[in-house]
């Protein structure tokens, strides 16, 4: 069962799809594939989006966090509390893993898929007919270019490619740990935190060298859209008057402190709404909101 | 928290194990399909491994290509990969394309075969060679069409198309007909050089990776748009084409009335050579990319899980089902070498099948290679 989901759910229709997007990118996979990882990165944008929130609220607990380690040093006690305070404040703290989560999959799919799409036995072509849809404008892709910007795709990736892949990958992980400085809840964390900062590298340079080359080009152009998200969402591109998904730190160490606010029903309140989207909203600003839409509500009756 | 960072640090650590797990259900390397072939008393096999090898009518291994003879001389260590196109026999010479880039001439005249020359090429070469005369012609995967010297192995001329060729060219009445996987196909003239012939190479809605078959004027040629194709071969027009619902990989066979195709569907079509209408089909249940084999009024067909069937020419009619090969995956062409038909499975056995009632003899397996 797992297999059979596994293919048809999964592998089938991303490898149609790649397809797809190959014949809609003039024919080459190379474009195909970047289409894709931009398709990718839109459809999961919400889980993306998901992931600063839950970071921007695990940044807001910080105060409490360090509270509750003074206070208890019973471990086990301690991560009770945590949990406890996790809960009152509607964070989820594996919220911060789900691109990364989805991302895994994707990526060990991408590889069946690449293999079965650009591996050049002739044999693997009666296989792909197999996988491919019924349907004339994706058969026309057949046989799909294997080469883009003078890379065989279906070929093992080769130095410059790794070279290329493990610069950006350390650049997305350093762009993003360096503009949420501050934010790193317990010092055993920042190490993490430093340590996947050179591993990650490390492995998407070794995947790119040893596996084909179009899963090293996936990984980069998704790298290069996480760099530019991570800039959008921590500051960077003020000048291009694109809004932060999360404000700088120096604004944020200027607001009161907020108060992370769970998911919760509408008030009827719009204004009040509004003001619990934006969850970190301070204490003092939503009573004043809550007061002055009890007095709205007073004046019209 | 910490724990959460630390399993995910596992996950990253784990992904390439992940992945080379994944790589080990992935496609397997090129196994070849290259016919079996007449030499002389000998049948020419290509071997699972990718060698060359020359059996008796009675399995008994007389020679194997490449021989140390063949390495000393070029140098190095010969690795052929894998034999896809049908090996060509003529004068006691055999001339094959190698998956590893290179056409291999052998003078098969002693009780060894000696390497006369190698021609390299800058793709994996699918398709077979073509001998007309003096002249070799046979594409690659590098998307080019060579014509070299068949005494020599030297580069007369060559031809380029938009996409690799993974077919066997045809010759007749000094054209020379490529099919590509751009989907054309080309009518060459070799003189001064390669010229084409028609004022615009066939253009099929699909990548042509089946060969061309001439025949009275005509070109029989399936794609992989699935249709069937009946081409002029005086210009290049379209006679006439037939959908078959699926990739159409297989050489067509050409009878007295009718052209057989058969696809990736597991069907098998007989067509009028004169209008395209269809006249009989047959669901193997696997798919086909051997060419069926005409022995008299016997079809004889054989699909991918190994399933040979006879079928009757003229109507269809199913003469009998051999399961005596099932499991040995069948790609190759049958062969009809001295009366006998011979079956090769992508394990590089070789069968002996009677196509009256389709009973089977391994001739070559079990270890014998």
């Amino acid at each position: 069962v797992i297999g059979f989901l596994w293919d048809e759910v999964l592998i089938r229709p991303m490898l149609n799809l790649l397809v797809i997007l190959t014949n809609i990118g003039f024919g080459s996979f190379g474009v195909g594939l970047i289409l894709f990882t931009i398709l990718t990165r839109v459809v999961t944008f919400p889980l993306t989006l998901r992931q600063l929130r839950a970071t921007r609220a695990m940044t807001a607990l910080k105060p409490k966090l360090d509270e509750i380690n003074k206070k208890y040093k019973d471990p086990q006690r301690r991560s009770q509390e945590q949990l406890k305070l996790y809960k009152e404040a509607g964070v989820n703290p594996l919220g911060c893993l789900g691109p990364m989560l989805i991302q895994m999959p994707i990526f060990i799919a991408l590889y069946a898929v690449v293999r079965n799409a650009l591996s050049n036995t002739p044999e693997s072509y009666i296989d792909l007919e197999a996988q491919l849809y019924d349907w004339a404008f994706i058969e026309a892709g057949v046989p799909l270019d294997d080469y883009f910007l003078g890379i065989d795709l279906s070929a093992s990736g080769g130095i410059p490619l790794a070279i290329l892949v493990a610069a950006a990958t350390w650049l997305q992980s350093k762009t993003s740990f360096a503009l949420r400085r501050g934010q790193t809840v317990d010092p055993v964390m920042a190490q993490q935190q430093q340590m996947m900062q050179w591993m990650l590298p490390l492995v998407f340079g070794y995947i790119t060298i040893t596996f084909p080359a179009g899963l090293g080009i996936y990984w980069l152009a998704t790298t290069l859209i996480g760099i530019v998200l991570n800039y959008v969402a921590y500051g960077g591109v003020k000048e291009l008057g694109i809004p932060f998904l999360i404000k700088p730190a120096a604004e944020r160490e200027e607001q009161p402190t907020p108060v992370p606010v769970m998911a919760s029903a509408p008030t009827g309140s719009s204004e009040v709404d509004e003001a619990l989207d934006n969850e970190t909203v301070s204490r003092s600003k939503l009573k004043r909101l809550r007061r002055m839409e009890s007095a709205k509500r007073r004046n019209k009756r | 928290m910490f724990h959460v960072k630390r399993r995910f640090l596992w996950a990253v650590a784990m992904a390439p194990f992940l992945l080379v797990a994944a790589a080990c259900g992935g496609t397997g390397g090129p196994d070849g399909w290259a016919a079996p072939a007449e030499s002389g008393e000998h049948i020419l096999l290509a071997s699972g491994s990718g060698n060359l090898e020359a059996f008796t009518s009675q399995g008994g291994l007389v020679w194997s290509f490449p021989t140390k003879q063949a390495e000393d001389s070029v140098g190095e260590d010969i690795d052929i990969e894998a034999i896809y196109g049908n090996v060509v026999v003529a004068d006691e010479n055999a001339y094959f394309s190698g998956f590893d880039h290179f056409l291999y001439a052998l003078d098969t005249s002693e009780a060894q075969p000696l390497l006369r020359w190698r021609f390299e090429s800058d793709g994996d070469l699918v398709g077979g060679p073509l001998l007309n005369d003096d002249t070799i012609v046979f594409g690659s995967a590098d998307h080019r069409v060579y014509f070299l010297d068949a005494e020599t192995g030297d580069e007369l001329a060559r031809f380029s198309t938009e996409e690799r060729i993974w077919s066997t060219p045809a010759f007749d009445q000094d054209v020379f007909y490529v099919s590509s996987m751009d989907s054309r196909l080309y009518a060459l003239t070799l003189d001064d050089g390669v010229s084409q012939v028609w004022d615009e190479p066939f253009d099929a809605r699909g990548a042509l990776a089946a060969s061309p078959v001439v025949d009275d004027g005509v070109i029989y040629l399936g794609s992989y748009d699935s249709r069937a194709y009946a081409i002029s071969a005086t210009d290049g027009a379209e006679l006439w084409s037939f959908n078959t619902g699926n990739w159409v990989w297989a050489d067509a066979t050409v009878g007295e009335e009718l052209v057989y195709f058969a696809n990736l569907d597991g069907r098998v079509l007989a067509l009028e050579r004169e209008s395209g209408d269809l006249l009989w089909d047959y669901r193997t249940g696997d798919a086909i990319r051997a060419r069926p084999a005409l022995v008299d009024d016997i079809l004889v067909v054989a699909n991918r899980e190994g399933r040979l069937v006879g079928l009757d020419a003229e109507n269809g009619d199913e003469l009998w089902v051999s399961e005596e090969i099932v499991g040995s995956d069948v790609l190759s062409d049958p062969a009809l070498i001295n009366g006998s038909l011979y079956v090769r499975t992508e394990a590089g056995d070789l069968f002996r099948v009677d196509p009256e009632d389709g009973s089977a003899e391994r001739i070559v397996g079990e270890g014998d290679q």
